[in-house]
C-alpha cells in the first residue's frame, strides 16, 4: 500500500511542490471546463472529501464502516435543523454540524472498537439505517422524507464553488495524506495487517482506532455541511443514499485504499464515468455499466489506480 | 561482583528480586483447564525454560502473562506490582514481550520497519515524531543477524530469520523480560548457537526470559531452570539435567 515510510525531511520539499502543481493545474479547470461539468467536479470534490473521510479510519486499519452516512447525516442535519429552527447563522451552524459528527461518531462507534470484522460493519450499517428512519420519523421537525430547502448556501455559481471546494479539497487530502505519512499512519496500517502485533508492540490499539475515527468524523463532518450548504436542500436521501455509500467505498477501493490520494482520484474517477455514461448508457443501464466497469478496475487492478501509477513512476526512474 | 557472578545461572540466588511471579493462575476453555493453579517466578537475569508435551498450556501461559487473555483466578505479579487489570500493551511497556510461536511480521512492511514498530511513540505523540533511531535499530539487527535483510520484505525470509525478526521486535521493546515461543523451531545448529550467545549476552545485560523449546539439547545450553508443565499444572521444577531423569516428566513427554 502506499507510503512506505514516513516524511523525512529531504523528500518534503519535492512532496510539496507535487502537491502545489496538483492544486495549481486543477485550479485552470474552469477556463477549459463547460460550467454543466463544472458542477459535475464540484460533487466530485464533496465525493473525494467523503472518500478521504473513509479511507483513514477503513482504508488504514481495515475496520470497514458501512456507517459512513451517519456521520454525513447528522452533521448536516445538525447544521440545517440549527438554521431552521433557531435562526443560527451559518457560520456557527456548520462548526456545530461538524463537532456534533465528531462527538457522534466517537460516542456511537466508542462501544464497537473491540469487535472486529463483520460485527464492526454491520454495527456501523445499522446505525446508518436507525438513523436515516428517526429522521424520517421526525417529520414535524426534520421535514420528513420531504427535507428542508431555502436554507443559505455559502456561496452562488458554479466558479465560485468550484474554488470553494477545490481549496476545501486540497486542505481535506493534505492533513489526511499528510497524517497517513506519519507513525500514527504507519499504526493504522499496521492495525489492518495485524492488531495483535501492534498491541504487542506496546502500542494502544484501541487509542489509535479511536484517534483515526475522530478524524475521519471531523474531515466528513466538514464535507458534509459544505455538501449541504452547497445544495440548499436537505431530505434523507441526500445523505443517506445507499448509493452515495457505495460511491464512497468504490471510489476507495478502485483508487486504492490506505493512501488518502487514491479515494481522491478514485471519486474523479466514478463521477466523470458516472456522467459521461449519462450521454451513452440511459436510464439503470448507466448504473450497470458503471458498476461493471468499477468491477473490471478492481479485478483488473485490486491494490488500486495509485498503486499502479507510483509503480509506473517507479520503473522510470 | 567480586565473590559471586550472577550473571551465569543456578537456581539457588535466593537474593535475586523476582521479574515475574504467578500464584495459582487458572483458565479454563470451556471444560478444558488449561492452566490450572499455576504457580512460578523468574529472577531477575534468569532463563528459565518452559517446558511439557504440546496441549501442556505453554503458551496459554504466556497469553495470561501477557494479557491477551485474562485468567479465571490468580494473580500475575510484575517487579512487585499486580498487572491483572493491565491491558497487553500496558504490559509491554512496563517491561513484557513476547515473540509468537508462528512469526507474526507486518507483511507489507520492511523488516527495518519491523523492527521499529516497537519504537513508535503510543497515541497522538506519534503524529510529531518519528519513532526509533536508525543506530538502535541497526544494533538491534546485527544482534539478532538481521543486517542483511533490512530492506527486505517478510516474505523473502527463510523461516529461521523470521523467529530472529520476532526476537529482534520483542529486543526493540527494550523490556526486562521476553516470553520466546518457540525459540528454535526451524533454526539451523549455527543459527542456534548465535541466538543462544545473544540470549547469554542480554542476560549479562540484566534480562530476563522464559523460553517455551522442545529441542532440549539447545535448551541445556542456556537455561537456569526448567518448568515442565502438564495439562496446566506445574509437574516439575528445577535443573534441566535432573529434571529430565524424574519418571512422571519422562511419562508426560512419552506417554506411558
Amino acid at each position: 500500500m502506499g507510503g512506505n515510510k514516513p516524511v523525512r525531511e529531504t523528500a518534503l520539499k519535492k512532496i510539496a511542490l507535487r502537491w502545489i502543481i496538483a492544486f495549481a493545474v486543477m485550479s485552470l479547470l474552469p477556463f477549459f471546463v463547460p460550467h454543466g461539468w463544472l458542477r459535475v467536479l464540484i460533487i466530485a470534490n464533496f465525493l473525494a472529501i467523503f472518500a478521504m473521510s473513509w479511507d483513514i479510519m477503513s482504508g488504514y486499519t481495515g475496520y470497514i464502516s458501512f456507517g459512513h452516512n451517519f456521520l454525513l447525516g447528522i452533521s448536516a442535519y445538525a447544521s440545517v435543523l440549527l438554521i431552521h429552527h433557531f435562526d443560527v447563522p451559518l457560520y456557527l451552524s456548520m462548526p456545530i454540524g461538524v463537532l456534533i459528527a465528531a462527538v457522534g461518531g466517537v460516542g456511537f462507534v466508542l462501544p464497537t472498537l473491540r469487535v472486529r470484522g463483520p460485527y464492526f460493519t454491520l454495527f456501523t450499517l445499522g446505525l446508518f439505517i436507525l438513523f436515516e428512519r428517526i429522521m424520517i420519523t421526525l417529520g414535524p421537525i426534520t421535514g420528513g422524507t420531504r427535507g428542508l430547502f431555502g436554507f443559505p448556501t455559502v456561496l452562488k455559481g458554479a466558479v465560485p464553488n468550484f474554488y470553494l471546494t477545490l481549496v476545501l479539497v486540497f486542505a481535506v487530502a493534505f492533513a489526511l495524506w499528510y497524517l497517513g505519512q506519519t507513525d500514527f499512519g504507519r499504526v493504522l496500517n499496521a492495525i489492518r495487517l495485524d492488531e495483535d502485533v501492534v498491541e504487542n508492540s506496546g502500542l494502544d490499539t484501541t487509542r489509535f482506532k479511536l484517534l483515526s475515527f475522530l478524524m475521519s468524523s471531523i474531515a466528513a463532518g466538514i464535507g458534509a455541511v459544505f455538501f449541504i450548504h452547497y445544495l440548499g436542500a436537505l431530505c434523507p436521501r441526500s445523505v443517506f443514499a445507499v448509493f452515495l455509500l457505495l460511491n464512497i467505498i468504490i471510489a476507495s477501493v478502485i483508487g486504492g485504499m490506505g493512501t488518502i490520494i487514491g479515494p481522491f482520484m478514485g471519486a474523479y474517477i466514478i463521477t466523470i464515468i458516472l456522467e459521461g455514461l449519462r450521454a451513452v448508457a440511459p436510464g439503470p443501464w448507466r448504473i450497470a455499466t458503471y458498476a461493471a466497469i468499477g468491477l473490471i478496475i478492481f479485478i483488473l487492478r485490486p491494490r488500486g489506480i495509485f498503486f499502479e501509477i507510483q509503480r509506473l513512476f517507479r520503473r522510470r526512474r | 561482583m567480586k565473590f559471586k557472578d550472577f550473571s551465569e545461572g543456578g537456581g539457588n540466588r535466593k537474593d535475586m528480586a523476582k521479574v515475574i511471579e504467578t500464584r495459582g493462575i487458572s483458565k479454563r476453555f470451556g471444560g478444558i483447564t488449561a492452566v490450572n493453579s499455576l504457580d512460578f517466578h523468574v529472577e531477575e537475569k534468569e532463563i528459565v525454560g518452559l517446558i511439557g508435551p504440546n496441549g501442556a498450556g505453554k503458551t496459554t501461559v504466556f497469553n495470561l502473562i501477557m494479557g491477551v487473555l485474562r485468567q479465571d483466578s490468580g494473580d500475575i505479579i510484575f517487579n512487585g506490582t499486580n498487572i491483572n487489570n493491565y491491558p497487553t500493551h500496558k504490559r509491554v511497556k512496563i517491561g513484557i514481550a513476547r515473540t509468537y510461536q508462528i512469526p507474526k511480521p507486518l507483511k507489507e512492511w520492511t523488516i527495518f520497519e519491523n523492527i521499529r514498530i516497537s519504537m513508535i511513540p503510543d497515541g497522538i505523540k506519534s503524529i510529531r515524531r518519528i519513532g526509533g533511531r536508525e543506530e538502535d535499530i541497526r544494533r538491534i539487527a546485527k544482534e539478532t543477524g538481521l543486517t542483511e535483510y533490512l530492506e527486505k520484505y517478510p516474505d523473502e525470509l527463510p523461516i529461521g530469520a523470521l523467529r530472529r525478526l520476532e526476537l529482534a521486535r520483542a529486543l526493540a521493546n527494550d523490556p526486562k523480560l521476553i516470553l520466546i515461543d518457540e525459540a528454535f523451531a526451524g533454526m539451523t545448529k549455527e543459527e542456534i548457537d548465535v541466538i543462544s550467545e545473544l540470549l547469554k549476552k542480554k542476560r549479562k545485560e540484566g534480562m530476563s526470559f522464559i523460553i517455551i523449546d522442545h529441542n532440549l539439547e539447545a535448551l541445556a545450553n542456556i537455561v537456569d531452570r526448567v518448568i515442565v508443565i502438564h495439562l496446566g499444572r506445574k509437574l516439575a521444577e528445577g535443573k534441566l539435567q535432573e529434571i529430565i531423569k524424574k519418571e512422571d516428566v519422562k511419562k508426560a513427554y512419552l506417554g506411558e
